[in-house]
């Protein structure tokens, strides 16, 4: 039950007729009549328990986006519903109207939309609809709440989409161009074609030589069909927050704009999300759902914790990666998990994978490395270089044992881990 | 209309979930009330304020008025002009608070024919109680005094701490403790076929400083004058209790009832804004950290253990590193010939600030980390 607006103003008016007419009677006979109406309202006012509720609309939204959720409120009373409709969203689903006003006459259903804009990546669950109906008299109304599940689940933005047209560009360049006229590793054999002079003498074919009237080559191409892991580290480090947005998400970004790519290069391409225990996992789908199915996988991550079980993270790459892949680990370059975590289980997954070591870096540590302006900021600048240097020697010694790492500033990082897959697919390492 | 097939989908209130939810409120306000009423009961009734003759505080005069009826005198305690009706010849009045009387317990006092002492009155009730005394000053002794004078009470009590506030009297009025201007701590003059004394504040009567010098004789003395004593403790007091009358008589009727509408309004517009539309809807927030705030830790750390000398070696060791890969050789004599042959400086120099002393102070270590940029801008440029 609920009082309204409306029954304050009926005993302000009550109050003007106690002082007009002065006596007990009239004080009484203002409170019966106000109390006769609140009951009367309570009474007459359409049950809530009674109304069936029922959801329909968009389960899933770009972060940035509007979704649309729809509430059908139907009444299987005798009388008319006049009420006041809350359809609670936590603050983060950016939920309006939050509060609407219905009227649903016997026996009818009423659509009441909601648009939502998430503010956060992440599944985003309705909370309790209730509804406040009003008495004909608008004095009182009688309130309740039902439970309609929904979830509405805002996916990673992918920010760096506008850098797939030119990588894309340079994933044609390679695919058509024969450059690769050495046969090696990663490489599979095209297609003969006529000698041009600059072709490698050494990629004469001389069987078909002698069959037709002019030299021919063999051209070989960077071999298709490659296997692609993607793997985020969802632990510590992955919360911390670089720029404006938490590392994890950088790194998703980058995955995003990585897996998009490996998928046109006709690759297969699969995620994994671990920190201490598997947290996701996508792929192995057709090429046409790999985006979809990535970016559904991601939503819901959020950074635990954690520190990073970087042997396990290892484990369960090998027990995923069963043919030879290109592993993108996104993952911190701390010390600790350098030396300790990664170091130790690299010449498993260097023997069979090739592996991309990604890390998202801080420009505030640059900043503060330049900073020259009091004794504090020079303080903090001998402690930014030292972590650089960390840093360094950290990524020195994974490129030493032939891993590639990539240690970008957010907004460079996504095209990076594009150039170097593009770089060892030109060089046929995969 | 065909019946609805959704699932219902209403949420019960289950009474046992509610009364888990109020029983927490519930038995805090209960533990509450049985706390105030335990207080309340427990509390001694004596301590009830300054110069009481029931207060064993210590601005309290309970150790006075036991003394006094040890004597042989009555004490009772009056609050009201009515109590002072049978008060007459032969009895002494205390007046605590001169300043408190109303006019109407003025006149009464006056009317009395009992001895008074005043405690520190004011020009307003001289005037009525002590014609011809007046305030000289409220800033006398604090500390003993001698009586000086020939009042037999003051001078059978010696030295007594009087109070702040000093009187001019007529020529009539015997006056003692005086201080050095003329003007008295004590003032006895005869008013309307009466004694009145005045005294110039009530150190003398609380169980504090009632043990001190001659406080205690002075105020037996003063008081124990006559078999009956009058502690005049006056409650306010306006016109007389018959003719009072309360606010809501003297309003209009209209007013009244009008009002109590009101607070009923008052109260139904509470009850209305009170109600929530719904449980409030939790955030689940992710966790955030600053991915630098490790760094600026660590400088925080550096810089409250003054570790100059670390701060400028890793300095020095980045600038080394970066001018290694500039002149294209990292041994100490290489790098510093190479670096002194681009910059133009003294080998010397680039060798003391590559490779030289820890800074001596704060001052000392920003010059060195200014001084490695510029030579490594200069190497840069050439």
């Amino acid at each position: 039950m609920a009082l309204t607006g409306r029954l304050v103003l009926a005993a302000g008016v009550g109050a003007v007729v106690c002082g007009l007419l002065p006596g007990p009677a009239t004080f009484l006979a203002v409170l019966a009549v106000l109390l006769v109406g609140v009951v009367a309202d309570v009474v007459l006012a359409a049950p809530v328990s009674a109304l069936r509720l029922r959801r329909s609309g968009d389960a899933a939204v770009r972060l940035g986006g509007s979704a649309t959720v729809e509430l059908v409120v139907a009444n299987p009373g005798r009388r008319a519903l006049r009420a006041l409709v809350r359809d609670a969203w936590p603050p983060s689903a950016g939920a309006a109207p939050s509060r609407q006003r219905i009227t649903v006459p016997p026996g009818e259903r009423r659509r009441l939309t909601t648009t939502l804009t998430p503010t956060r990546r992440g599944d985003r669950r309705a909370d309790r609809v209730t509804v406040r109906s009003f008495g004909p008299l608008g004095l009182a109304a009688r309130q309740g709440s039902h439970d309609v599940p929904w979830t509405v689940r805002a996916l990673p933005p992918f920010t760096s989409r506008r850098h797939l047209p030119s990588r894309l560009a340079r994933l044609r360049e390679l695919d058509g161009r024969t450059a690769v006229m050495v046969r090696g590793q990663g490489t599979e054999f095209d297609s003969l074609r006529e000698y041009v002079i600059g072709d490698d003498v050494r990629s004469i074919d001389w069987r078909a030589t002698a069959r037709a009237a002019d030299v021919v080559v063999r051209t070989w191409r960077p071999e298709r069909d490659r296997q692609v892991l993607i793997v985020l580290d969802t632990g510590r480090t992955s919360a911390g927050r670089v720029g404006d947005a938490p590392r994890l998400d950088t790194a998703m970004d980058a995955a995003l704009l990585l897996g998009a790519l490996a998928a046109r290069a006709g690759d297969t391409v699969g995620l994994l999300a671990y920190d201490r225990t598997v947290r996701a996992q996508a792929g192995g789908a057709g090429r046409g759902n790999l985006l979809p199915s990535l970016v559904h996988a991601m939503a819901p991550l959020e950074p635990e914790l954690v520190e990073t079980d970087v042997r396990g993270m290892v484990a369960a790459v090998l027990a995923r990666a069963t043919r030879r892949s290109l592993v993108v680990l996104f993952t911190g370059l701390d010390p600790a998990i350098v030396t300790e975590g990664l170091l130790p289980g690299l010449p498993a997954l260097l023997t069979r994978h090739t592996v991309i070591v990604a890390a998202v870096a801080d420009p505030r540590v640059d900043e503060l490395a330049a900073d020259r302006s009091d004794a504090a900021a020079v303080y903090a600048a001998a402690a930014a270089e030292r972590a650089r240097a960390e840093r360094r020697t950290a990524a020195a010694q994974l490129t030493r044992r032939g891993v590639t790492v990539v240690d970008e500033p957010p907004e460079r990082l996504a095209p990076a881990v594009a150039d170097a897959y593009l770089a060892l697919k030109a060089a046929g390492k995969l | 209309m065909t019946a609805p097939t959704e699932p219902p989908t209403a949420l019960r209130r289950d009474p046992r979930a509610l009364w888990r939810a109020a029983r927490g409120p519930l038995a805090i306000a209960a533990l509450l009330l049985a706390v105030a009423v335990v207080v309340a009961a427990l509390s001694p009734r004596t301590n009830r304020g300054v110069l009481d003759p029931q207060s064993p505080a210590q601005q309290g005069s309970m150790a006075l008025a036991t003394l006094l009826r040890e004597r042989g005198v009555t004490v009772e305690e009056a609050r009201t002009s009515a109590d002072l009706h049978d008060v007459g010849r032969g009895a002494t009045v205390l007046v605590p608070f001169p300043e408190r009387l109303s006019r109407i317990q003025l006149d009464a006092l006056a009317a009395t024919e009992a001895d008074l002492v005043l405690l520190a009155p004011s020009d307003g009730q001289l005037e009525v109680l002590a014609p011809g005394v007046t305030v000289d000053s409220r800033t006398g002794s604090e500390i003993p005094m001698p009586a000086a004078c020939l009042l037999p009470a003051a001078v059978a009590a010696g030295p007594a701490v009087t109070g702040a506030v000093t009187y001019r009297a007529p020529r009539d009025a015997i006056t003692c403790y005086p201080d050095e201007h003329g003007a008295a701590a004590l003032v006895q003059v005869r008013a309307g076929g009466r004694t009145v004394v005045v005294l110039g504040g009530d150190d003398a009567f609380t169980n504090a400083d009632l043990a001190d010098e001659g406080n205690a004789a002075l105020a037996m003395n003063l008081l124990g004058a006559h078999p009956r004593l009058v502690w005049f403790r006056a409650v306010p007091e306006g016109v007389p209790v018959d003719e009072q009358r309360s606010l809501t008589e003297l309003l209009p009727e209209g007013w009244v009832w009008a009002t109590y509408m009101g607070w009923v309004t008052a109260l139904l517009a509470v009850l209305w804004r009170a109600r929530r539309l719904g449980r409030v809807v939790v955030e689940p927030l992710p966790v955030a950290v600053r991915a630098a705030e490790a760094v600026e830790g660590r400088a925080r750390l550096y810089r409250r253990a003054r570790a100059r000398g670390h701060a400028a070696e890793v300095l020095r060791d980045a600038a080394r590193n970066r001018l290694a890969t500039l002149v294209g050789t990292g041994d100490r004599t290489g790098m510093v010939a190479a670096v002194a042959a681009r910059t133009g400086r003294a080998p010397a120099a680039v060798d003391a600030l590559l490779y030289g002393p820890p800074p001596v102070d704060d001052s000392a270590m920003i010059e060195l980390a200014r001084a490695l940029d510029a030579c490594e801008a200069e190497v840069r440029r050439a």
